[in-house]
């Protein structure tokens, strides 16, 4: 066992034997999260006073948790500089770390250069979320959308993202829309 | 024919769900139905006072042809199954399963008051085999 | 066969059986949270009370999703809370391992209290507070929690974290004091041995 715990009040988290990550297990029940994930959207729901508002709000949350997330899964020796390396790594790796799984795609956007999409058939934080039509075009999945920004951005590329749902049937299926801003499509071209 | 329909009370006795689960369900007025869920809330603790011993209360009322089966969770929920009496074990666990994920886990539920999204009811109708 | 090692079981069949997430995705939302309620100088003693409220709003949700699942899983024995006691039971082995994956060990302090004693914890990884925020009881999510959970079923209790990693102690301890039985729900039928 350890050492006796009244001396160690002030011990530094780097002090600290790492094998606790073990003992807490690398996974919750998707239940803990998902009433906690909803504690968070009632607190933001609270203090906005409109849909953009609250999805904004959200969407800020969201990009906190993909910043980290970035940071701690990043290779710190290879760091992505192209478009298409930064997003495979964060629809694999990031979303990996967070959700147990990989996104179901990455494809370009025919629209735009500096446009990409996303798919996610079932976006873990809102499984069970089921908007009332009083808040009509809210979209829960702000919050993923900023995990994305919030992941992009902390490697240094700039961009915003929105969430859309995709009407089919009963499911949850989700597209994110990146959309780089003129900056990183600039610094692409050159690198091309 | 087999299960009827379902009702839903809240801890406070008032009814925060009701769906059909057969064509055959008499098309109540939903100021009908709300009085049969409180009437059935003040049954269960009336039947809980009216034996010697600690009870959890009415789980069956066993009619003709219908039987309504009772699940009183320790929550105060209580689920009313009615369906014909060819039903021998009614699913309540896996609709109050289905309650607790379907119903609590979206964060725009406000407990105890009535359900609005679709997504319980279609679960309720899946659990239950009935398609419209 | 010991109750305490039907518990385990029921509570590693449960874990087994529970849709899973990553834990960082727990505990960065988790502290995402605590980072909105601690912006704008609010101070700690408000966000104590936020935290402990929002557990005991989870609390109440979770509460359902215990019972309802664990009775699925054992129709014959359902995983009443009869006496406060108890409920140390159902929450150290079936509880936190449902949920968080993990479970507790249990120090009987007197008829009407107990301890929860976790050797890591599970909301915070590597947190270290600010001293600015050294008051701040980072895990109250949790006491509030076991607070909600055990008030929806009748029980009266207080619950405090009395020890916790980010205040540099080896683990997290949760005290949990028994004040009685709810009354006007004990005639809706709680049971009571």
């Amino acid at each position: 066992m350890l050492q006796s715990s009244s001396t160690s009040r002030s011990s530094h988290p780097l002090d600290r034997p790492l094998h606790r990550r073990a003992v807490t297990g690398s996974e919750v029940s998707l239940s803990a999260f998902v009433l906690l994930f909803g504690e968070l959207v009632q607190l933001h729901q609270t203090t906005s006073s409109s849909v953009p508002e609250f999805e904004a709000a959200l969407s800020k949350s969201g990009w906190e948790v993909g910043s980290r997330t970035y940071l701690m899964n990043a290779n710190v020796k290879v760091r992505e500089i192209r478009v298409l390396g930064v997003l495979q790594f964060l629809s694999s790796n990031v979303w990996m770390s967070l959700f147990n799984k990989k996104a179901d795609s990455l494809e370009k956007s025919l629209n735009s250069e500096s446009e990409y999409m996303i798919h996610d058939s079932n976006p873990l934080p809102t499984i069970f979320c089921e908007v009332p039509k009083t808040l009509g075009s809210f979209n829960p999945s702000s919050f993923v959308a900023g995990i994305i920004k919030g992941a992009l951005e902390t490697a240094g590329f700039g961009c915003e993202v929105t969430a859309h749902r995709v009407e089919e049937g009963e499911g949850n299926r989700t597209v994110f829309l990146v959309n780089f801003c003129r900056e990183v499509m600039e610094r692409e071209e050159a690198f091309a | 024919m087999s299960y009827l329909s379902l009702l839903i009370t809240s801890r406070s006795g008032g009814l925060i769900f009701h769906t059909p689960l057969s064509p055959n369900t008499p098309p109540l007025q939903t100021n009908d139905w709300l009085r049969i869920g409180s009437t059935f809330h003040s049954l269960i603790a009336i039947s809980k006072t009216s034996v010697p011993k600690e009870c959890g209360g009415m789980e069956r009322v066993v009619c003709d042809n219908v039987v309504i089966s009772i699940l009183s969770t320790p929550t105060g929920i209580k689920f009313y199954l009615v369906s014909d009496s060819t039903i021998t074990s009614p699913p309540l666990n896996e609709i109050y399963a289905a309650w607790s994920d379907w119903v609590l886990k979206n964060p725009f539920y406000e407990i105890d008051m009535p359900v609005r999204g679709e997504r319980f009811r279609r679960e309720v109708e899946k659990i239950c085999g009935y398609s419209k | 066969m010991s109750k305490s090692s039907s518990s385990t079981r029921l509570g590693d069949l449960a874990w087994s059986k529970s849709p899973k997430t990553s834990s960082s995705l727990f505990t960065l939302t988790y502290g995402v949270l605590v980072q909105h309620l601690c912006s704008s100088q609010t101070p700690s003693l408000e966000v104590n009370a936020s935290l402990r409220k929002i557990g005991q709003n989870i609390g109440i949700r979770l509460i359902d999703d215990y019972i309802s699942k664990t009775s699925l899983l054992s129709p014959n024995s359902p995983q009443q809370c009869t006496s406060f006691i108890n409920t140390s039971e159902a929450i150290s082995k079936v509880g936190l391992k449902m949920f968080l994956g993990i479970t507790a060990d249990v120090r009987v302090d007197s008829e009407n209290s107990y301890t929860l004693i976790l050797s890591s914890n599970p909301l915070a990884d590597f947190v270290e507070l600010p001293s600015s925020r050294s008051d701040l009881q980072y895990s109250n999510v949790l006491a509030g929690c076991i607070q909600g959970c055990l008030e929806s079923v009748g029980f009266e209790v207080e619950v405090t974290i009395v020890k916790d990693t980010v205040w540099g102690d080896e683990g997290v301890e949760v005290k949990v004091e028994g004040k009685g039985r709810k009354k006007e729900e004990l005639e809706g039928g709680f049971k009571d041995e």
